[in-house]
């Protein structure tokens, strides 16, 4: 079996992590965190040499399991800088007896398999892969063993994912019913669907919006959001929506292209509009500030999902290379954007020590950096310009216009404006109210305002200057095979 | 580099504002608002009026591949507002001197919002447009919810949301013509619209039409205003009534009027009927308000009605009153509201029955504030008179009825403006003011710096109405000239409206030889 380049990082990481666990086992206190930041650092400086290579792995010579492509380093390439970011948040979110090696030996190998999902062209690889990223994410959620909500946060999880994979993996055999193949490059061939294949194909999407989060499959997402310790929370808002969009780009180009995607695209425009609508208004009415992400979460998945309404069942063509390429990067940019700021959010929280939007009461007053970097994060969430969520709306929504979805581009900009007034009410209580009474000072943590304000100034940053990550996705989704 | 310089000038000086301590802030804020005056000098020097082309343009990549660049230019329409808005400046960092809550960030507001507005006034590109559009809400929530009064969270949450809401549906309009043309260099729309069915034009004109509507606002969507005059600082007010409700009127000039000709065309009765109910209505309200700040808040939306109505009356002479007025209430509307801020500095109350009789207690007040009065009220030879003469002859023209309608609440104005000052200044002193004497000293060394340049400006307006209109005449004579030609490429069979005196025979034709 040939290794190719850009698989490199992947072997880094799961590497890294392999090594760091024989280290943990030795040394139970230490936490060589900065084994994790070299290896975290070495993956992301291997990501970058190898941007524009393409790879292929096959097992004995088999169809391609794995097919790297310059679409898959650069998703690789914002997934682990999203995990850079959330290494310090690992660090500080848990008290020191918690804070065990497993942590971000876990963080390295969900990161793993986020990484090679989205270059994932076989439905063996894709499903173990995606196992691979689950699994970390499982145990992770229910680390806080000896908090009631935690493990049923992971129990939740873990039942509900199990499910979907379940279908997932029955959606898969019934594709290989129907066509004898596994393997995305000769899916992409087939031009016939039958009843088999769609089936199968619709198994498969359902999956992929139960990750996602997508409603109807969104039912989990409050709880283990809620339930999960926080850093975990931002690891579940970032990592896994970003691979998984990735992937559902390179299924609805690849193995379910033509009429197959077509059907898929009208059942995605429904999950999306559905998901835009719910999490907008039940963001809304949330008094837990986990709870509220979640739904923002949802409602911020089904802006991303708009422009991919617009790909499916475009063929992968010259003619719609343009249009393809824009969909699939605004998408992208989106949630990069996205988990940029639910990360720099959640950080918020464990420095403040939020739980309930009422914890922020009165912010500016004792601490106005935080109050700044939070309300740069949360207007940003609203898609108020210049900051990058508005160029994140901008550049998700402009595709699907340009394809004809102009109505559910205006569902989605009303959404918006929904989805503003719980960023509005949050900034509200931060800056226009006054402080409790008993409000007692919060510990500085040196490492999560860097965090924080990083996050903050990425997206401002991304905001007034989208072209660089946007040329460099636009470019990579000219080229997803 | 002038344009950009307008721009990022008073948002560096916010910036500067932020990070200085309490008591510089102010004087950064007031040093960099004079700079940006000064900036203006040059740009009006070097603003050519002769020149149908946009001047001072600049043109940067921002995102290339979608068509998107950072490009400035301006032409008459945008010079004047540019003026209006840094003229403002200065005088609302002076008026709020004494602003002690948080000066550095009170101060980075005004001038961060005076910075975003250039950027809405100069640019030429779309989403640099809504971009700017847009985040000028940001400064004007916090200055309202911060510094605003009693029930100002839920003013400047009104405000936000309506004014977003109406937004959004222009931002996904932008996003389809974008697409449609290829660039968002909106002055290179006007081919690709001119050219659709008038449906889809409709449709269009109604997007764009509702994020300028509630911004202007327009009777029926003008109910957020009065919450967020009436609850924001007094800066917070001037600049709103001065300068942010003539974006919405901006933005019809700049997208509604010159790319949607034909649904121009099809809508503009109704707006008129719109902005004539406006007139009449606000002015109903405004008279029977007690509270002062509210009154005006309401005369505000009753001027912006004879706006809406010049704007849509498609004639040379309605669009320059509409453009007179839109300078001439930023003018007077700030100073009314910068009279309203003294009289509050000094007693904390807006309440009619509060006050009374100051003209003896505080003359050099009461002349300031009859003078504003006199403007308000379009007395012949103040600036406001010329604008309101000239929007609704200009509309009378295009809907007489709606005119006239809209003229019966010019003598409203005159009665609300009356009660207004009576309420103030003449009559007896309230017990309150008789309580308060030791507080209403007469205007300070900075209140008259602050009032001079407005009373100033409104008897040179008023009798040289022209120093304004030649700036603007090319633009807007080419504005009223698209429908002609639009309904001409259209459908060329159709007669065109061109005025009789071209269309009758010379008379020398027509005279019939004298039997002898």
């Amino acid at each position: 079996m040939m290794i190719p380049a850009p698989l490199d990082p992947a072997v880094t990481l799961a590497l890294g992590a392999l090594i760091a666990l024989m280290l943990g086992s030795f040394t139970r206190k230490a936490w060589p965190a900065f084994l994790f930041v070299s290896q975290l650092l070495l993956a992301q400086i291997a990501l970058y040499l190898v941007l524009p290579a393409t790879g292929v792995v096959r097992f004995e010579g088999g169809p391609a399991l794995l097919a790297f492509s310059p679409f898959s380093n650069t998703v690789g390439f914002m997934l682990v800088g999203l995990g850079l970011l959330l290494l310090p948040l690992f660090w500080a979110g848990f008290a020191p007896e918690r804070r065990r090696p497993e942590l971000p030996v876990l963080l390295l190998l969900a990161l793993t398999g986020a990484v090679l999902l989205p270059a994932a062209n076989h439905f063996l690889a894709f499903y173990v892969v995606l196992e691979l990223l689950s699994f970390p994410l499982y145990i992770l959620c229910a680390w806080e063993r000896d908090d009631a909500k935690s493990s049923e946060a992971g129990l939740k999880y873990f039942v509900l994912g199990s499910l979907a994979s379940g279908l997932m993996l029955f959606g898969i055999s019934l594709i290989y019913a129907a066509t004898g193949a596994l393997d995305f490059t000769t899916l992409a061939t087939l031009a016939q669907p039958t009843p088999l294949l769609l089936t199968g194909a619709v198994l498969v999407l359902a999956g992929v919006a139960f990750k996602l989060s997508l409603v109807p499959f969104h039912f989990y997402t409050p709880d283990v959001y809620e339930g999960a310790p926080t850093p975990i929370t931002a690891m579940l808002a970032a990592l896994p929506k970003l691979a998984m969009t990735a992937l559902l780009v390179r299924l609805l180009v690849g193995p379910f292209h033509g009429p197959v995607a077509l059907v898929l695209g009208q059942g995605l425009a429904v999950l999306a509009a559905a998901s835009m609508v719910l999490g907008a208004m039940l963001a809304i009415v949330q008094g837990s500030l986990k709870r509220l992400l979640a739904f923002s979460t949802v409602a911020n998945v089904g802006f991303a999902v708009v422009p991919l309404v617009a790909l499916a069942g475009l063929p992968y063509d010259a003619n719609h290379l343009m249009l393809i390429a824009n969909a699939a990067s605004g998408s992208l940019f989106y949630l990069f954007v996205y988990g940029l700021t639910s990360v720099g959010l959640f950080a918020a929280c464990v420095y403040g020590n939020f739980g309930h939007v009422n914890d922020l009461k009165g912010l500016a007053k004792h601490n106005p950096m935080l109050a700044t970097a939070m309300g740069v994060l949360l207007f940003s969430l609203a898609g108020i310009p210049p900051l990058a969520g508005f160029m994140g709306k901008f550049l998700a929504f402009m595709p699907a216009v340009q394809a004809g979805w102009g109505l559910l581009v205006l569902l989605a900009v009303l959404c918006s404006v929904v989805a503003s007034a719980y960023s509005l009410w949050l900034v509200k209580l931060m800056v226009f109210d006054a402080p409790p009474v008993a409000s007692q000072a919060m510990p500085s943590n040196y490492n999560l305002a860097c965090l924080i304000g990083a996050s903050a100034l990425a997206v401002l940053l991304l905001g007034l200057f989208p072209a660089p990550l946007q040329a460099q996705l636009f470019a990579s989704a000219t080229a997803i095979y | 580099m002038l344009l950009s310089a307008l721009i990022f000038t008073p948002l560096a000086t916010a910036f500067l504002a932020l990070l200085v301590g309490q008591q510089s802030a102010k004087w950064v804020a007031l040093l960099g608002s004079l700079v940006t005056l000064g900036l203006c000098v040059p740009l009006y020097q070097g603003f050519n009026p002769a020149l149908s082309v946009l001047q001072f343009t600049e043109h940067y990549a921002w995102l290339p591949s979608m068509g998107v660049s950072f490009g400035l230019g301006i032409d008459g329409i945008a010079l004047a507002l540019l003026l209006l808005n840094n003229l403002l400046t200065p005088l609302v960092v002076l008026a709020s001197w004494k602003e002690a809550r948080n000066t550095g960030a009170f101060m980075a507001c005004l001038l961060g919002l005076a910075g975003l507005v250039n950027g809405v006034f100069a640019t030429t590109d779309f989403i640099l447009f809504y971009v700017f559009f847009e985040a000028s809400l940001i400064p004007l929530y916090l200055l309202i919810g911060l510094w605003g009064g009693a029930n100002r969270v839920y003013a400047a949450l009104k405000f936000f949301l309506y004014t977003f809401a109406g937004s959004v549906l222009m931002l996904v309009a932008g996003l389809y013509l974008g697409t449609q043309a290829g660039t968002f260099n909106f002055t290179q729309w006007a081919e690709v619209t001119q050219a659709m069915p008038l449906a889809l034009q409709a449709v269009l004109f109604l997007a764009f039409l509702a994020a300028f509507a509630v911004k202007i606002p327009m009777w029926p969507v003008h109910t957020w205003l009065p919450d967020a005059h009436v609850q924001a600082p007094t800066a917070g007010s001037v600049i709103l009534a001065g300068v942010l409700l003539k974006l919405g009127a901006y933005g019809l000039l700049r997208f509604n009027l010159p790319l949607f000709p034909e649904a121009v065309h099809v809508f503009a009765p109704y707006l008129m009927w719109a902005g004539a109910i406006a007139v009449v209505y606000a002015a109903l309200v405004a008279w029977v308000q007690t509270d002062i700040k509210k009154l005006i808040a309401y005369s505000s939306v009753s001027h912006m009605g004879v706006v809406t109505l010049g704007l849509f009356s498609g004639t040379e002479m309605g669009l320059h009153g509409a453009l007179l007025i839109m300078v001439n209430h930023g003018i007077v509307s700030a100073g009314l509201f910068l009279i309203i801020g003294v009289i509050y500095e000094r007693l904390h109350t807006r309440e009619m029955k509060n006050l009374g009789g100051l003209a003896t207690l505080m003359p050099a007040y009461a002349f300031a504030l009859v003078v504003l009065m006199l403007a308000a009220v379009a007395l012949p030879g103040t600036n406001g008179f010329v604008g309101e003469f000239l929007g609704l002859a200009g509309g009378f023209k295009a809907n007489p009825w709606a005119t006239a309608l809209a003229t019966t609440g010019v003598v409203f104005g005159a009665v609300y403006m009356l009660v207004f000052t009576r309420a103030i200044v003449f009559g007896t002193p309230s017990y309150f003011v008789t309580e308060h004497k030791a507080a209403l000293t007469d205007l300070s060394g900075r209140e008259w710096l602050v009032f001079v340049p407005l009373l100033v400006l409104i008897p040179v307006l008023g009798i040289k109405p022209h120093l304004a209109m030649d700036v603007w005449r090319l633009p807007v004579a080419a504005l009223t000239q698209k429908p002609v030609i639009a309904r001409e490429a259209q459908a060329p069979n159709l007669p065109v409206t061109a005025p009789p005196v071209f269309a009758s025979p010379p008379v020398s034709a027509t005279l019939v030889p004298e039997a002898h």
